[in-house]
């Protein structure tokens, strides 16, 4: 399935007879698509958090803390990471929504699993994760831009959601709008 | 054999006047928009100007060009890339980026600004690999319901300037706004 044909079943939804044929095409419904698609595909990923766009992914430590500190050699932000926390990590530029810290495993099954505390933290300009592990993996939903590989409900929910803004977007009432209001309006 | 995919509806302007002129019924006729009588220079006079408002109003697939554009200058902030606006556009669609993720579009923002007193031009923030806009194309191009759209728009200017029938001319308009409404959205 290809990005047009997301949106062209969306705008069959709200009964827009003009189909795109790409996305970059320039028509009124294109435009409205482009403004829309990426951040509606994200916004959806973020709120349904669908098992095929999990993934775990080995975190690069980028400050750590001190062995100690004190007057003499005090917590310095520039080189450590926030109190009370060990190592701060970078977030992937895949990672969309982080999940979950796990150890590295050094012996398979892993007996005893237990939670690794984490906060996402903003950095002047990027996200980075807090932790206590030196070299963790995150569990996160990552970007999934195909949509060949998502799951049919997710197809759907992508149509029914880009339909709402076309709906605003092209001024096109849906059925349900068009419906009389009352017994006066039917005749 | 003719080589135009068309040939076979093919209509000149000529033809066109002729039907927006039997749409008013009046009795008179061209023989060319160019034959000096008083309907052919209406014609001439109105023909381009309704062209270029239904083909901006309706932004048809089969009114589309493209064009490789070059920056050139420094425009004015906060924009960073200035291109010359094609000559023959009537409208820009969408400029589409140098480089972008074919899974992952993005829009595009741009404006439409005049520099100096000779020149149009078009003003972004990122590196443009082409401009898609819409043109004034031939009448051999236009789709059959873009056709009566026009041929009713043109036929109430005629009604109004040769024979200065004020309600004629607005039943025409309602149905060329009406056929136009329906071309764009049945256009492809």
């Amino acid at each position: 399935m290809s990005i047009e044909s997301v949106i062209n079943q969306s705008l069959d939804r709200i009964g827009y007879k003009r189909h795109l044929g790409n996305i970059w095409d320039g028509s009124p419904a294109a435009r409205i698509a482009l403004n829309a698609w990426a951040e509606t595909r994200d916004a959806l990923l973020v709120r349904t958090k669908p098992e095929w766009a999990r993934d775990d992914i080995p975190l690069e430590v980028l400050k750590s803390a001190p062995p100690y500190y004190d007057e003499q050699a005090p917590w310095d932000p520039d080189l450590h990471p926030d109190l009370p926390w060990l190592y701060e990590y970078a977030q992937p530029d895949q990672c969309l929504v982080p999940l979950a810290l796990k150890p590295r495993p050094h012996t398979l099954p892993i007996w005893r699993p237990h939670a690794m505390r984490f906060r996402v933290k903003t950095d002047s300009s990027n996200y980075v994760l807090l932790g206590n592990d030196p070299a963790p993996i995150l569990t996160c939903i990552v970007h999934t831009h195909d949509p060949d590989v998502w799951y049919e409900d997710f197809t759907e929910l992508m149509i029914v959601t880009l339909a709402k803004k076309f709906e605003v977007a092209l001024g096109h009432p849906t059925g349900k709008q068009q419906e009389p209001k009352d017994a006066n309006d039917a005749r | 054999m003719n080589a135009s995919p068309r040939s076979w509806i093919a209509p000149t302007q000529t033809d066109i006047a002729r039907e927006a002129l039997a749409q008013i019924g009046t009795r008179s006729d061209i023989t060319s928009i160019a034959d000096n009588t008083v309907e052919a220079k209406y014609v001439t006079i109105l023909f381009d100007p309704i062209r270029d408002f239904l083909l901006v109003d309706g932004d048809y697939d089969w009114s589309t060009r493209w064009v490789v554009p070059v920056a050139y200058g420094v425009p004015a902030p906060p924009w960073k890339y200035v291109y010359p606006y094609p000559p023959d556009a009537l409208r820009i669609r969408q400029l589409i980026p140098l480089q972008f993720e074919a899974l992952d579009p993005r829009p595009v923002e741009w404006s439409i600004t005049g520099t100096d007193v000779t020149s149009t031009k078009v003003v972004t923030n990122v590196e443009i690999g082409y401009i898609y806009y819409t043109a004034a194309v031939d009448t051999m191009f236009w789709d059959a319901m873009f056709r009566q759209a026009f041929v009713r728009m043109l036929a109430s200017a005629l009604a109004f300037a040769l024979e200065n029938r004020i309600e004629a001319s607005k039943v025409k308009l309602d149905e060329a706004l009406g056929f136009a409404g329906i071309a764009k959205l049945r256009d492809m």
